[in-house]
């Protein structure tokens, strides 16, 4: 059973997708911790 | 790349990026380190960590230079199942976040993995236990200083013992001024640091390369890889499983972590942290994949991801995987230095040799093991033996048998601390007995079946009641 | 992560070392070589070998590949990348297969053969299986013990 282009592309683009947010969310929060002083 | 030196960079470029690097974090661990007044401050953070720090610093801890390495190794390897399967590592962190809310609830004042184990099943288990513990953070803490060394010599010509030196000191240095909270600090812009580098990298892959002709390619030439059924991939997949288990559950590194985020974030923390794992190795796995379009047959599997980066992006990708890799590597590497010598300055002095102890000589204590886990680990690497690397391949034998011990001990009031010190040392040696007579590929898992068997008999067997009021030790504070 | 401590190690090494050495560095020499081609073993479980060469190799070498041992039908060449003495080639269904360098009067190798034969799907579906089993158990009671202990705290 052979992973067809859609499948592989999908699986790429969307786990790059997800990793590309990663950042962003990770400073999201880190944005709002420090605001609301609850970084540590 | 310069063809007369033969190197990526040359030494002093190679020597001012590790001194950037290195003095950058030193002075961060030092403003850290400033606000910590105990050693519950030094050890823990203070136990105050919140979500956003907690979060990152267990997705950066479990991004090892593996992640970074071995996902694109296994991807050109197995294929699809490579990366896929590596990806079921955060499962680790995932399953880890309802226990993280009961370690934290059941011992708000604990410190170690190694405390609950002795208190939950006694001084023998306990025993087992830290052998474990002690074998498989001392050979990761090991094989990290080489892997550091090894990195700057090919990178720069800069000598081994130079850069083996340089990380071990940058990382024993911050984590000696600032504590956990210069581990969890560094892990934060670390993850931050290495995410980025991998998307460009994957970004400019596609870019360049097509998805359709890589999968073409693939699929003309090395079709196994594309296979969803292919058979060592799927034998292999739950012994990783199993084997990344092991390690979280286990490892005083997340325990430590658990203890020191703040009461509700917990769980939450490890939850988001493992999800925001998960897509990183299918992103550097299909990096792999890429390599027979362009032509690249490495000469072994593991030096596939670089390669392809390097051809990619040519003199930036060799730079930016180098920082990515150094990230990755001071990232695992100062989280064991915290957690295995809290371990020591916990559960072997303090609780062994001097209970007496206050907490300004604990503080101290745990700097000075630090600094002495950091010389051992100095003087194992000096050498620079890679078969002691190879030695803990089997790992997994040892781990693995520490999951329904953890689990069970957790949640459950009747397994007693016999059964759980036959079930880790039974499974251990199961383990290692089927590494060495059937393969790799079986250490982990069979560990795990032995010791889940020797917990369900102890389950069946046992009349004991635990109370769980006696997890909660009172701390003197003198 | 799961695995291999020990390719920590090499890896770092191993990489930096590939970054250096491209096609474009490796030697110019044009002298008639005959080269002695070795494989990694004679049987692979999972589809991927070394192919390992006894001298560094010059510049445009390639190797073929061929289900028969004449060569009769070329099924695949593969430039030798960079100028290490390995080459780790990837992918393979089962089968016989043959390797060796193109010959072009001055080049020339041996042939070397592999065997590769997956691993049966019995042996490879009972460990997933076993697997997967004591996977969903765990998880069953990490789960049900969890919401138990919830339910008992608050009832506490």
């Amino acid at each position: 059973m052979t992973m067809g282009l859609t499948a592989f592309s999908t699986l790429v683009v969307v786990c790059l997708a997800l990793t590309a947010c990663a950042p962003l969310i990770l400073l999201g929060l880190w944005l709002k911790d420090f605001l609301s002083k609850q970084l540590w | 790349m310069s063809e007369t030196s033969g190197f990526a960079l040359s030494s002093s470029l190679g020597l001012t990026l590790v001194a950037l690097f290195g003095v950058a974090w030193i002075i961060f661990g030092w403003y850290l380190g400033r606000a910590n007044k105990t050693h519950e401050d030094f050890a823990l953070a203070g136990r105050n960590v919140g979500f956003a720090l907690a979060a990152a610093t267990a997705m950066a801890t479990w991004v090892t230079s593996n992640t970074t390495l071995v996902a694109p190794q296994l991807t050109y390897q197995f294929g699809v199942w490579g990366m896929v399967g590596y990806s079921f590592a955060a499962l680790g962190l995932i399953l880890f976040a309802p226990l993280a809310a009961r370690i934290k609830r059941l011992m708000p004042h604990g410190y170690t993995s190694g405390d609950f184990v002795r208190l939950r099943y006694g001084r023998f288990a306990w025993f087992v236990f830290i052998i474990i513990s002690v074998v498989y953070a001392f050979g990761w803490l090991v094989s990290l200083g080489m892997a550091g060394g090894i990195l700057l010599e090919a990178l720069s010509g800069l000598d081994y013992h130079i850069g083996m030196t340089s990380i071990l000191v940058i990382c024993v240095g911050y984590t000696l001024f600032g504590g956990l909270r210069a581990v969890i600090a560094t892990d934060f812009i670390q993850a931050l640091i290495i995410i980025i580098g991998v998307v460009l990298i994957a970004w400019f892959l596609i870019d360049t390369v097509s998805l359709e002709s890589i999968h073409h390619e693939v699929q003309a030439n090395h079709p196994q890889l594309l296979d969803l059924l292919f058979p060592a991939a799927i034998m292999f997949l739950f012994n990783n499983v199993f084997f990344g288990l092991g390690e979280i559950f286990h490892s005083n590194v997340w325990w430590s972590r658990a203890l020191a985020f703040k009461g509700p974030v917990a769980f939450k923390a490890f939850l988001l942290g493992g999800l925001l794992w998960l897509p990183i190795p299918i992103v550097t796995g299909f990096i792999a994949l890429a390599a027979p379009q362009l032509g690249i047959f490495p000469p072994s599997a593991d030096m596939v991801g670089p390669m392809v980066a390097a051809e990619v992006l040519g003199k930036i990708g060799a730079v930016v995987v180098f920082i990515v890799v150094f990230s990755a590597l001071a990232s695992s590497l100062d989280s064991l230095l915290a957690a295995t010598s809290d371990l020591i300055t916990r559960d072997i002095y303090h609780k062994t040799i001097n209970p007496e102890a206050g907490d300004r000589h604990l503080m101290r204590f745990n700097r000075y093991s630090i600094l002495g886990l950091g010389i051992v680990t100095w003087l194992f690497c000096l050498p620079k033996i890679a078969t002691l690397g190879a030695l803990l391949n089997f790992a997994g034998a040892f781990v693995a048998s520490t999951i329904f011990p953890i689990v069970l001990g957790l949640y459950q009031r009747r397994l007693g601390g016999r059964f759980a010190a036959a079930a880790m040392a039974l499974g251990t040696i199961s383990g290692l007995i089927g590494y060495f007579v059937i393969g790799f590929y079986v250490a982990a898992l069979l560990s795990c079946i032995v010791s889940a068997t020797l917990c369900g008999l102890g389950l069946l067997l046992s009349r004991q009641r635990f109370d769980w009021q006696t997890l909660n030790e009172a701390e003197e504070r003198n | 992560m799961p695995k291999n401590y020990g390719f920590i190690i090499h890896i770092a090494l191993l990489f930096f070392i590939t970054l250096l050495a491209r096609p474009a560095s490796a030697q110019d020499v044009t002298d008639a070589t005959t080269y002695q081609l070795t494989l990694s073993s004679e049987l692979s479980r999972e589809g991927y070998f070394v192919v390992t060469l006894d001298q560094l190799p010059q510049k445009g070498l390639r190797i073929q590949q061929s289900s028969d041992v004449d060569f009769a039908v070329i099924d695949s060449e593969f430039a030798w990348f960079g100028d290490f003495e390995k080459m780790t080639l990837t992918g393979f269904s089962d089968g016989d297969y043959y390797f060796r360098i193109k010959p072009d009067g001055r080049l020339q190798s041996n042939v070397a053969t592999i065997q590769v034969a997956h691993y049966p799907g019995w042996q490879a579906y009972s460990l997933f299986f076993i697997g997967l089993g004591l996977f969903v158990l765990l998880v069953t009671l990490i789960i049900s013990l969890h919401l138990r202990s919830l339910k008992h705290q608050e009832e506490a």
